[in-house]
């Protein structure tokens, strides 16, 4: 009994001292590090305004961000849009400024006389 | 308002990143093919007929899609968007497995980084008296893009990783807190440079002289390096495709042309950046500036100075230099830095007159001119004036674009104003070099802002 | 026998906890609370004072940096409120069925964080945001509004103390304000 008592405690250290050896060699070399990320804010979202029913006899602006060299493209659009769409009035202005600039004036004008906008374009 | 964003394709990332930035995470982007800036007409045209290239629906019927039909569930979605805040540990792993880690991630500038361990990041938090976890600063990879803000110990964390020590944490915390990042998002691939004046600059065995803006010198390298890591990281501005789009890169970014201004050397009269920007000469300050590229000049192997013309003047060497190079800016305002070897310098004041860099500025400023092209670029009420037949303008029409007319490029007649503030020195002068040949160079740089580094130590 | 039994029970619990010590804890995924007023979560009361970064300037140009403070120094709500904006102006018109309004006396300072500091920054009441608890955007309300106001053309170092004018659904108990979702107060 006592040989078998002794037998088990035996087993059971070399059982528990093989364990730390492995898991001690499985974390061998092993490192932790801090994260370089930052943490990015949480966003509130901004629904979408409600979308018309149809464009027939509404004002669209086609707005021209500024970007340069590209006039010609937004005069196409303006156009175009005109042709395939006779019945909605297609109004093409420039923003003020540069293509990143706000331009206040130009948002009330259009909140005024328009129903909805096209915002154009980069590069 | 019902709005309808039309993009060119080469954006898509760009922009539907840029709307979940602003919460707007279902807009209805159309997109034309790219790009079109400059294109005539008729390929306008064929584009605007004919197909998204990313949904492949016609652009037409996109745009009045846009703007019409009723929103989905999901696009009248209000309350916040969470994002996960990253782990602040990562492991426990291996170096290789880490070091993988970091690159795949986009964490790094491509070379081998430190690893950011505790035991490193407790040493170089060593090198200020703040606190850990207190905010430094606030970074937007452009002023449309979001905040992100970070701390102390973030700061600590992409120093550790591009090798830099305590000593050159306050510069680091210096350069954060200006809330600039080193990387801009803009399709030119912008470049920094950071000077950095004071004490601090001998104290951290900054390099002024010989290769000052080379491979040389530890604290240069690494703290400019840091900037470009953590700007990366910490302001969200380094993800290619989705946030930078710089076409080429810009090969500036990986130091930033971080370098201390040779005080030294300065001729008397000839006060330091920082000082010269209201700073006390025993303060330790680092100034930041953005830019493209530099030009080089020099006086011996410059053909302007050989016979037969004879002696030539810096001065005139250096007016010239700033009338070529071409200046990148929607307000066509023109901006430029200076870095004059202390030869130059020398030369400047004792045998040109130019006793302080005040006067050398100003005497630029009345005398370098601009191309006629860019003044009807800069004026364009001023085109159609001389093309109604307004003198003398109308005259200036007839002249090859190149021609340089009598209006200064750095104090033009009708300064364009930027709103909410005030015009500016549009050139600045550093002094840096080791004195092996008169040399100098000229970048389109623009001064941007300067930040005590003594706040941090 | 029982010392034998217990010293080899002792010594491996102690073996097993050194092996699961070894085997050190994983990345540590915490979420920290946001500090007081940076996060709806955690929104700020009456009187404290709410420090912020903003940018000044845009574009190419680059903005600077500059240190913004935040108090949030009165709430006025419901009657008490409409009789202030009445006697602001006529042409004010009472709050629509379902919603009340809400004043806020709010002070504002503008400071550069180095140099140059030479941007002003141009603060307008509407740039602050009633957010109901759900998370939505009350529209702000077009009205004559109460001096002093919360207006004007900042440079660094100055200081601005005025009102800005919400309206805010009736029910709603418990509504934010915010200045560009980056700092918020607790508007009741």
């Amino acid at each position: 009994m006592k040989k078998l008592v002794n037998l088990l405690l035996t087993g059971v250290f070399l059982v528990a001292s093989l364990s730390v050896a492995f898991v001690s060699h499985g974390q061998e070399g092993k490192m932790m590090v801090l994260n370089p990320l930052g943490a990015p804010p949480p966003i509130p979202r901004v629904p979408m305004a409600p979308r018309l029913d149809t464009l027939t006899g509404k004002t669209v602006y086609i707005v021209d961000t500024q970007f340069p060299g590209t006039k010609p493209f937004l005069e196409e659009m303006q156009k175009l849009l005109s042709e395939k769409f006779p019945k909605v009035n297609w109004v093409l202005k420039d923003k003020r400024g540069a293509y990143f600039d706000d331009d206040p004036k130009l948002w009330a004008e259009i909140k005024e006389k328009g129903q909805a906008a096209i915002m154009a374009i980069g590069h | 308002m019902p709005t309808a964003p039309v993009i060119t394709v080469a954006f898509e990332d760009v922009v539907k990143g840029f709307a979940l930035d602003k919460g707007m995470p279902n807009q209805r982007f159309t997109f034309v093919p790219h790009p079109i800036a400059n294109i005539p007409a008729p390929t306008c045209r064929e584009y605007l007929s004919g197909n998204d290239p990313v949904t492949g629906k016609p652009i037409v019927q996109e745009i009045i899609g846009a703007l019409t039909g009723p929103l989905t569930e999901e696009e009248k979605k209000t309350g916040f968007i969470e994002r996960p805040i990253p782990p602040r540990l990562i492991g426990p792993d291996t170096e290789e497995n880490l070091r993988r880690l970091f690159y795949a991630n986009g964490w790094t500038d491509g070379l081998p980084i430190v690893l950011p361990t505790e035991e490193r990041i407790a040493k170089m938090l060593k090198g200020t008296s703040r606190r850990p976890d207190e905010v430094v600063g606030k970074m937007q990879a452009s002023s449309v893009r979001e905040f992100w803000s970070y701390t102390v110990e973030k700061v600590a964390v992409n120093a550790v990783m591009a090798g830099a020590k305590p000593e050159h944490f306050p510069v680091i915390l210096a350069i954060a807190s200006t809330g600039v990042p080193s990387l801009f998002t803009s399709t030119t691939s912008f470049a920094r440079m950071v000077v950095v004046n004071g004490p601090i600059r001998n104290k951290i065995g900054m390099n002024a002289g010989i290769g000052a803006l080379g491979p040389f010198n530890e604290a240069n390298a690494v703290i400019g390096r840091a900037w470009t890591l953590l700007s990366k990281n910490l302001g969200n501005a380094g993800s290619p495709g989705s946030v930078y789009m710089g076409s080429h890169g810009n090969n500036l970014n990986y130091n930033n042309m971080c370098f201390p201004e040779k005080e030294e050397s300065l001729p008397e009269g000839w006060k330091p950046f920082h000082v010269q920007k209201g700073f006390k000469p025993e303060e330790s300050v680092v100034s930041i500036f953005s830019g493209h590229y530099l030009i080089y000049g020099d006086a011996l192997n410059n053909s302007r100075c050989s016979p037969p013309l004879g002696q030539c003047f810096y001065h005139e060497l250096i007016r010239v230099l700033m009338q070529d190079f071409r200046s990148i800016g929607p307000y066509r305002t023109v901006k430029a830095t200076l870095l004059l070897d202390p030869t130059v310098a020398r030369r400047l004041k004792e045998a040109e007159g130019f006793g302080t860099k005040e006067k050398l500025q100003q005497w630029l400023k009345e005398n370098t001119f601009m191309p006629v092209w860019e003044y009807w670029v800069s004026y364009p009420k001023d085109f159609q004036a001389a093309k109604a037949g307004v003198e003398p303008l109308a005259s200036w029409l007839k002249l090859p674009a190149e021609t340089i007319v009598p209006i200064s490029r750095f104090d033009p007649p009708k300064p364009v104003e930027v709103p909410g503030r005030l015009l500016r020195e549009p050139i600045s002068i550093v002094v840096v070099g080791g004195e092996t040949l008169p040399v100098w160079y000229v970048g389109n740089f623009d001064y941007l802002a300067s930040a005590s580094i003594d706040k941090w130590r | 026998m029982r010392k034998k039994i217990l010293t080899s029970f002792i010594l491996t619990c102690l073996v097993l906890t050194m092996a699961s010590y070894a085997n050190t804890q994983t990345s540590v995924v915490g979420s920290p609370t946001p500090a007081i007023g940076n996060s709806p979560l955690n929104p700020a009361p009456i009187g404290v004072t709410l420090a912020d970064i903003i940018a000044c300037g845009s574009g190419y140009d680059s903005h600077q940096t500059y240190d913004i403070k935040i108090t949030l120094l009165e709430i006025i709500r419901g009657e008490e409120a409409w009789k202030h904006i009445k006697a602001a102006s006529l042409s004010n018109e009472p709050p629509k069925v379902g919603l009340e309004y809400i004043l806020a006396r709010i002070g504002f300072e503008f400071l550069a964080r180095g140099s140059p500091g030479d941007c002003s920054y141009e603060l307008n009441e509407e740039e602050f945001t009633a957010i109901s608890s759900e998370g939505k955007e009350y529209k702000t309300p077009s009205v004559v509004l109460l001096n002093p106001k919360l207006r004007g053309r900042l440079s660094s170092g100055d200081f601005v103390e005025g009102w800005a004018t919400f309206l805010v659904g009736m029910d709603d108990n418990k509504p934010l304000l915010t200045f560009g979702r980056s700092i918020w107060f607790r508007l009741y």
